[in-house]
Protein backbone atom coordinates (compact mmCIF):
# COMPACT_ATOMS: atom_id res chain seq x y z
CA UNK A 1 0.00 0.00 0.00
CA UNK A 2 2.72 2.32 0.95
CA UNK A 3 4.77 1.30 -2.32
CA UNK A 4 1.35 2.09 -4.58
CA UNK A 5 1.39 5.36 -2.70
CA UNK A 6 5.23 6.20 -2.97
CA UNK A 7 4.69 5.57 -7.00
CA UNK A 8 1.36 7.60 -7.12
CA UNK A 9 2.88 10.30 -5.66
CA UNK A 10 6.38 9.88 -7.71
CA UNK A 11 4.10 10.13 -10.67
CA UNK A 12 2.01 13.18 -9.66
CA UNK A 13 5.55 15.15 -9.54
CA UNK A 14 6.81 13.44 -12.85
CA UNK A 15 3.54 15.10 -14.85
CA UNK A 16 3.53 18.07 -12.78
CA UNK A 17 7.30 18.65 -13.99
CA UNK A 18 6.43 17.12 -17.48
CA UNK A 19 3.67 20.38 -17.36
CA UNK A 20 5.58 22.88 -16.36
CA UNK A 21 8.07 22.01 -19.01
CA UNK A 22 5.75 21.41 -21.96
CA UNK A 23 4.12 24.68 -20.74
CA UNK A 24 7.38 26.82 -21.00
CA UNK A 25 8.64 25.05 -24.17
CA UNK A 26 5.09 25.18 -26.27
CA UNK A 27 3.58 28.57 -24.62
CA UNK A 28 6.85 30.12 -25.33
CA UNK A 29 7.48 28.94 -28.79
CA UNK A 30 3.66 29.36 -29.74
CA UNK A 31 4.13 33.34 -28.75
CA UNK A 32 7.21 33.59 -30.92
CA UNK A 33 6.05 32.06 -34.00
CA UNK A 34 2.76 34.03 -33.63
CA UNK A 35 4.94 37.11 -32.99
CA UNK A 36 7.14 36.17 -36.11
CA UNK A 37 4.15 35.29 -38.46
CA UNK A 38 2.47 38.16 -38.42
CA UNK A 39 1.77 39.31 -41.90
CA UNK A 40 3.82 42.27 -43.25
CA UNK A 41 1.89 45.24 -44.08
CA UNK A 42 2.00 45.66 -48.07
CA UNK A 43 4.34 48.31 -49.43
CA UNK A 44 4.39 49.01 -53.08
CA UNK A 45 8.20 48.49 -53.38
CA UNK A 46 7.65 44.85 -54.26
CA UNK A 47 6.36 44.77 -57.93
CA UNK A 48 6.84 41.11 -58.24
CA UNK A 49 4.84 40.50 -55.02
CA UNK A 50 0.95 41.18 -56.86
CA UNK A 51 1.78 39.08 -60.20
CA UNK A 52 1.13 35.89 -59.24
CA UNK A 53 -1.58 33.91 -57.11
CA UNK A 54 -2.92 30.75 -55.47
CA UNK A 55 -5.26 30.96 -58.22
CA UNK A 56 -2.74 32.01 -61.30
CA UNK A 57 0.86 30.80 -60.09
CA UNK A 58 2.86 31.24 -63.14
CA UNK A 59 3.32 34.62 -65.08
CA UNK A 60 5.32 34.69 -68.30
CA UNK A 61 7.03 38.20 -69.34
CA UNK A 62 8.55 37.30 -72.53
CA UNK A 63 9.95 40.48 -73.25
CA UNK A 64 11.63 40.90 -69.97
CA UNK A 65 12.79 37.50 -70.03
CA UNK A 66 10.97 36.83 -66.51
CA UNK A 67 8.91 33.54 -65.18
CA UNK A 68 7.43 33.89 -61.73
CA UNK A 69 5.82 31.49 -59.36
CA UNK A 70 3.73 31.93 -56.47
CA UNK A 71 5.33 29.93 -53.59
CA UNK A 72 4.82 29.57 -49.62
CA UNK A 73 7.20 29.05 -46.92
CA UNK A 74 7.98 25.96 -45.40
CA UNK A 75 9.89 26.71 -42.04
CA UNK A 76 11.12 23.23 -41.58
CA UNK A 77 13.88 23.63 -43.38
CA UNK A 78 14.83 27.00 -41.31
CA UNK A 79 15.53 23.93 -38.96
CA UNK A 80 16.37 20.79 -41.13
CA UNK A 81 18.71 20.50 -44.01
CA UNK A 82 17.32 19.88 -47.25
CA UNK A 83 18.26 20.05 -51.17
CA UNK A 84 14.93 20.84 -52.42
CA UNK A 85 14.81 24.86 -53.24
CA UNK A 86 11.53 24.76 -54.43
CA UNK A 87 8.92 22.13 -55.04
CA UNK A 88 5.32 21.78 -56.78
CA UNK A 89 2.44 21.51 -53.96
CA UNK A 90 1.42 18.13 -55.82
CA UNK A 91 4.88 16.73 -56.31
CA UNK A 92 6.45 13.74 -54.73
CA UNK A 93 8.50 16.52 -52.57
CA UNK A 94 6.31 19.05 -51.68
CA UNK A 95 7.05 19.11 -47.96
CA UNK A 96 10.62 18.83 -48.66
CA UNK A 97 11.33 21.88 -50.19
CA UNK A 98 11.91 25.61 -48.72
CA UNK A 99 9.30 26.80 -50.85
CA UNK A 100 6.02 24.93 -51.68
CA UNK A 101 5.29 26.13 -55.20
CA UNK A 102 1.81 26.22 -56.64
CA UNK A 103 2.76 26.21 -60.55
CA UNK A 104 2.83 22.84 -61.85
CA UNK A 105 7.13 22.01 -62.70
CA UNK A 106 6.05 21.06 -66.56
CA UNK A 107 4.18 24.38 -66.68
CA UNK A 108 7.17 25.99 -65.57
CA UNK A 109 9.22 23.99 -68.07
CA UNK A 110 7.07 25.14 -70.84
CA UNK A 111 7.92 28.88 -69.15
CA UNK A 112 10.98 28.80 -69.41
CA UNK A 113 11.21 27.66 -73.15
CA UNK A 114 8.56 30.22 -73.94
CA UNK A 115 11.39 33.32 -72.74
CA UNK A 116 13.90 31.65 -74.69
CA UNK A 117 16.23 29.14 -72.48
CA UNK A 118 17.82 26.70 -73.59
CA UNK A 119 17.73 23.00 -71.00
CA UNK A 120 20.53 21.29 -70.31
CA UNK A 121 19.47 18.01 -70.49
CA UNK A 122 23.05 16.49 -69.63
CA UNK A 123 22.40 14.61 -66.69
CA UNK A 124 20.26 11.61 -65.75
CA UNK A 125 20.74 9.03 -62.75
CA UNK A 126 24.01 7.32 -63.23
CA UNK A 127 25.45 11.07 -63.72
CA UNK A 128 27.05 11.71 -60.22
CA UNK A 129 30.34 13.91 -59.68
CA UNK A 130 28.67 16.21 -62.90
CA UNK A 131 27.15 20.17 -62.57
CA UNK A 132 23.99 20.98 -64.43
CA UNK A 133 24.13 23.27 -67.80
CA UNK A 134 21.73 25.06 -69.83
CA UNK A 135 20.78 29.01 -69.94
CA UNK A 136 21.79 30.97 -66.63
CA UNK A 137 19.12 32.20 -64.52
CA UNK A 138 19.01 34.77 -61.65
CA UNK A 139 16.87 34.09 -59.43
CA UNK A 140 15.37 36.06 -56.67
CA UNK A 141 12.23 36.09 -54.41
CA UNK A 142 10.18 38.50 -53.33
CA UNK A 143 6.67 39.26 -50.73
CA UNK A 144 4.51 41.65 -49.39
CA UNK A 145 6.80 43.57 -47.21
CA UNK A 146 9.88 42.91 -48.49
CA UNK A 147 10.26 45.56 -50.35
CA UNK A 148 12.83 44.76 -53.11
CA UNK A 149 13.96 41.64 -54.60
CA UNK A 150 15.85 39.63 -53.10
CA UNK A 151 18.69 37.21 -54.13
CA UNK A 152 17.55 34.03 -54.16
CA UNK A 153 21.04 32.71 -52.34
CA UNK A 154 20.21 35.45 -49.63
CA UNK A 155 17.44 33.15 -48.44
CA UNK A 156 19.85 29.71 -48.05
CA UNK A 157 22.15 28.69 -45.69
CA UNK A 158 24.96 27.10 -47.86
CA UNK A 159 27.40 25.75 -45.23
CA UNK A 160 30.17 25.94 -48.20
CA UNK A 161 29.53 29.64 -48.99
CA UNK A 162 29.63 29.15 -52.76
CA UNK A 163 28.17 31.74 -55.08
CA UNK A 164 25.27 30.19 -56.93
CA UNK A 165 25.17 29.27 -60.27
CA UNK A 166 21.17 28.20 -61.04
CA UNK A 167 21.13 26.68 -64.39
CA UNK A 168 18.12 25.41 -66.66
CA UNK A 169 19.01 21.91 -66.00
CA UNK A 170 15.82 20.34 -68.21
CA UNK A 171 15.09 17.11 -67.09
CA UNK A 172 11.21 17.03 -68.13
CA UNK A 173 10.90 13.58 -68.92
CA UNK A 174 12.11 12.89 -66.10
CA UNK A 175 10.17 14.94 -64.21
CA UNK A 176 7.19 14.23 -65.94
CA UNK A 177 7.76 10.73 -64.96
CA UNK A 178 8.85 10.38 -61.51
CA UNK A 179 6.71 13.12 -60.42
CA UNK A 180 9.09 14.65 -57.73
CA UNK A 181 7.53 18.40 -58.40
CA UNK A 182 11.08 19.79 -58.14
CA UNK A 183 11.46 22.75 -59.69
CA UNK A 184 14.52 24.35 -57.92
CA UNK A 185 17.27 22.00 -56.84
CA UNK A 186 20.30 23.36 -54.53
CA UNK A 187 22.33 21.28 -56.33
CA UNK A 188 22.45 20.03 -59.75
CA UNK A 189 19.63 17.38 -60.05
CA UNK A 190 19.12 14.60 -62.97
CA UNK A 191 15.18 15.39 -62.26
CA UNK A 192 14.84 19.68 -61.33
CA UNK A 193 14.18 21.67 -64.01
CA UNK A 194 16.80 23.81 -62.70
CA UNK A 195 19.47 23.04 -60.52
CA UNK A 196 22.34 25.12 -59.10
CA UNK A 197 25.00 23.94 -61.04
CA UNK A 198 27.99 25.31 -58.43
CA UNK A 199 27.44 22.10 -56.35
CA UNK A 200 28.10 18.66 -58.80
CA UNK A 201 25.27 16.01 -58.69
CA UNK A 202 25.15 14.29 -55.30
CA UNK A 203 26.89 17.10 -53.50
CA UNK A 204 23.84 17.07 -50.60
CA UNK A 205 23.87 12.80 -50.36
CA UNK A 206 27.66 13.05 -50.02
CA UNK A 207 26.98 15.06 -47.16
CA UNK A 208 29.46 17.69 -48.77
CA UNK A 209 26.91 20.68 -48.53
CA UNK A 210 23.83 21.22 -46.27
CA UNK A 211 21.48 24.03 -47.16
CA UNK A 212 18.51 25.39 -45.22
CA UNK A 213 16.24 28.29 -45.11
CA UNK A 214 17.65 31.60 -43.82
CA UNK A 215 15.33 32.62 -40.83
CA UNK A 216 16.54 36.10 -40.58
CA UNK A 217 15.83 36.87 -44.25
CA UNK A 218 13.04 34.72 -45.30
CA UNK A 219 9.14 35.46 -43.56
CA UNK A 220 7.04 32.84 -41.49
CA UNK A 221 5.94 29.95 -42.31
CA UNK A 222 2.99 30.08 -45.05
CA UNK A 223 3.94 33.63 -45.89
CA UNK A 224 3.24 33.84 -49.84
CA UNK A 225 6.45 34.40 -51.34
CA UNK A 226 7.06 35.06 -55.20
CA UNK A 227 10.42 33.26 -56.83
CA UNK A 228 11.14 34.86 -60.23
CA UNK A 229 13.74 33.44 -62.76
CA UNK A 230 15.32 35.55 -65.09
CA UNK A 231 17.03 34.65 -68.65
CA UNK A 232 20.59 35.85 -68.28
CA UNK B 1 -17.96 -1.35 -16.86
CA UNK B 2 -15.50 -4.04 -18.40
CA UNK B 3 -16.08 -2.61 -21.90
CA UNK B 4 -15.44 0.77 -20.56
CA UNK B 5 -12.47 0.36 -18.76
CA UNK B 6 -10.60 -0.80 -22.10
CA UNK B 7 -11.84 2.06 -23.35
CA UNK B 8 -9.84 4.63 -21.13
CA UNK B 9 -6.96 2.07 -21.65
CA UNK B 10 -7.41 2.24 -25.32
CA UNK B 11 -7.06 6.18 -24.79
CA UNK B 12 -4.63 6.37 -22.10
CA UNK B 13 -1.72 4.72 -24.43
CA UNK B 14 -3.11 6.19 -27.40
CA UNK B 15 -2.32 9.83 -26.22
CA UNK B 16 1.12 8.21 -25.23
CA UNK B 17 1.66 6.49 -28.13
CA UNK B 18 0.79 10.31 -29.77
CA UNK B 19 3.63 11.62 -27.35
CA UNK B 20 6.17 8.52 -28.34
CA UNK B 21 5.16 8.96 -32.16
CA UNK B 22 6.04 12.26 -32.15
CA UNK B 23 9.35 11.65 -30.77
CA UNK B 24 10.49 9.15 -32.73
CA UNK B 25 9.10 10.91 -35.65
CA UNK B 26 11.32 14.32 -35.17
CA UNK B 27 14.26 11.82 -34.21
CA UNK B 28 13.81 10.32 -37.73
CA UNK B 29 13.65 13.70 -39.19
CA UNK B 30 17.53 14.12 -37.63
CA UNK B 31 18.59 11.11 -40.27
CA UNK B 32 18.44 13.31 -43.50
CA UNK B 33 18.45 10.50 -45.89
CA UNK B 34 15.27 9.33 -44.74
CA UNK B 35 13.60 12.43 -44.14
CA UNK B 36 14.56 13.55 -47.98
CA UNK B 37 12.66 10.25 -48.97
CA UNK B 38 9.61 9.81 -46.47
CA UNK B 39 7.43 11.84 -44.25
CA UNK B 40 8.80 10.67 -40.93
CA UNK B 41 5.57 12.38 -39.51
CA UNK B 42 3.54 9.51 -40.32
CA UNK B 43 4.83 7.60 -37.34
CA UNK B 44 2.86 9.89 -35.24
CA UNK B 45 -0.85 8.58 -36.03
CA UNK B 46 0.55 5.19 -36.58
CA UNK B 47 2.04 5.45 -33.19
CA UNK B 48 -1.72 6.23 -31.66
CA UNK B 49 -3.20 3.45 -33.91
CA UNK B 50 -0.50 1.05 -32.11
CA UNK B 51 -1.19 2.77 -28.49
CA UNK B 52 -4.76 1.90 -28.59
CA UNK B 53 -4.36 -1.67 -29.79
CA UNK B 54 -1.43 -2.13 -26.94
CA UNK B 55 -4.09 -0.77 -24.81
CA UNK B 56 -7.04 -2.81 -25.73
CA UNK B 57 -5.02 -5.98 -25.83
CA UNK B 58 -3.11 -5.41 -22.53
CA UNK B 59 -6.81 -3.93 -20.72
CA UNK B 60 -4.74 -2.23 -18.03
CA UNK B 61 -2.97 1.26 -17.77
CA UNK B 62 0.71 1.29 -16.79
CA UNK B 63 0.92 5.24 -14.81
CA UNK B 64 4.64 6.14 -16.10
CA UNK B 65 4.28 5.17 -19.43
CA UNK B 66 2.74 8.23 -20.26
CA UNK B 67 4.86 10.38 -18.74
CA UNK B 68 8.24 8.88 -20.10
CA UNK B 69 6.49 8.47 -23.57
CA UNK B 70 5.96 12.81 -23.05
CA UNK B 71 9.20 13.24 -21.23
CA UNK B 72 11.18 11.52 -24.54
CA UNK B 73 9.30 13.60 -26.64
CA UNK B 74 10.51 16.75 -24.89
CA UNK B 75 13.86 15.42 -24.80
CA UNK B 76 13.99 14.57 -28.34
CA UNK B 77 12.82 17.99 -29.31
CA UNK B 78 15.24 19.65 -27.30
CA UNK B 79 18.18 17.72 -28.21
CA UNK B 80 17.42 18.12 -31.86
CA UNK B 81 16.86 21.36 -31.49
CA UNK B 82 20.01 22.74 -29.57
CA UNK B 83 17.46 24.09 -27.12
CA UNK B 84 16.31 26.93 -29.42
CA UNK B 85 12.80 27.45 -28.77
CA UNK B 86 11.22 29.00 -31.83
CA UNK B 87 12.88 26.12 -33.46
CA UNK B 88 11.08 23.83 -31.33
CA UNK B 89 8.04 24.74 -31.52
CA UNK B 90 8.41 24.76 -35.72
CA UNK B 91 9.52 20.84 -35.52
CA UNK B 92 6.87 19.90 -33.40
CA UNK B 93 4.28 22.03 -35.69
CA UNK B 94 5.39 20.71 -38.97
CA UNK B 95 5.86 17.29 -37.44
CA UNK B 96 2.12 17.30 -36.49
CA UNK B 97 0.80 18.84 -39.65
CA UNK B 98 2.67 16.73 -42.33
CA UNK B 99 2.08 13.84 -39.98
CA UNK B 100 -1.81 13.86 -40.22
CA UNK B 101 -1.90 15.19 -43.34
CA UNK B 102 -2.47 18.34 -42.88
CA UNK B 103 -0.33 20.88 -45.80
CA UNK B 104 -2.84 23.42 -45.11
CA UNK B 105 -2.79 23.66 -41.35
CA UNK B 106 -0.86 27.17 -40.11
CA UNK B 107 1.77 26.26 -38.27
CA UNK B 108 0.62 28.76 -35.49
CA UNK B 109 -2.31 26.60 -35.45
CA UNK B 110 -0.66 23.27 -34.98
CA UNK B 111 1.27 24.79 -32.26
CA UNK B 112 -1.68 25.70 -30.58
CA UNK B 113 -2.93 22.17 -31.26
CA UNK B 114 0.22 20.54 -30.15
CA UNK B 115 -0.11 22.68 -26.75
CA UNK B 116 -3.28 21.18 -26.51
CA UNK B 117 -2.67 17.51 -26.57
CA UNK B 118 0.27 17.92 -24.27
CA UNK B 119 -1.69 19.64 -21.54
CA UNK B 120 -5.06 17.08 -22.05
CA UNK B 121 -2.16 14.42 -22.25
CA UNK B 122 -0.60 15.38 -18.99
CA UNK B 123 -4.30 15.61 -17.08
CA UNK B 124 -4.94 12.19 -18.13
CA UNK B 125 -1.60 10.76 -17.16
CA UNK B 126 -1.83 12.20 -13.58
CA UNK B 127 -5.05 10.89 -13.07
CA UNK B 128 -3.77 7.56 -12.94
CA UNK B 129 -1.96 7.95 -10.17
CA UNK B 130 -0.41 4.15 -10.28
CA UNK B 131 -0.84 0.80 -11.76
CA UNK B 132 -4.57 -0.37 -12.88
CA UNK B 133 -5.81 -3.37 -13.40
CA UNK B 134 -9.40 -3.41 -15.23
Amino acid sequence: MKRSSKRGTLTIAVAALLALAAMILLAGCSSKQQASSAPPSNTAGSPASNSVSKDNPLAVDKDAKTVQIYTEVNAKYFVEPTRHGVVFKDGKNASMAVFKAWANQNDFYNALIAIGAQPGNNLDLKTAGKSAEGSPLDVTITWAGAGKEIPFNDAIIDTQHKTPDYRFGGNQDRAKTINTGCILCLDSCPVGITSNAAYPQGSFDGKKVEFRGNKDVLPADGTPVTVTFKLK
Amino acid sequence: MRGNNRIVCMAYDALAGLSAGLALAIAAEQWTWLDMRCNTGILAPLAILAGAAIGYIRGRVEALTGPLCLLALILVVLVSTGGNLAFAAIIVGVTLRDGFGLPDLSLLLADRLALLLALGSLIVFACFPRRREM
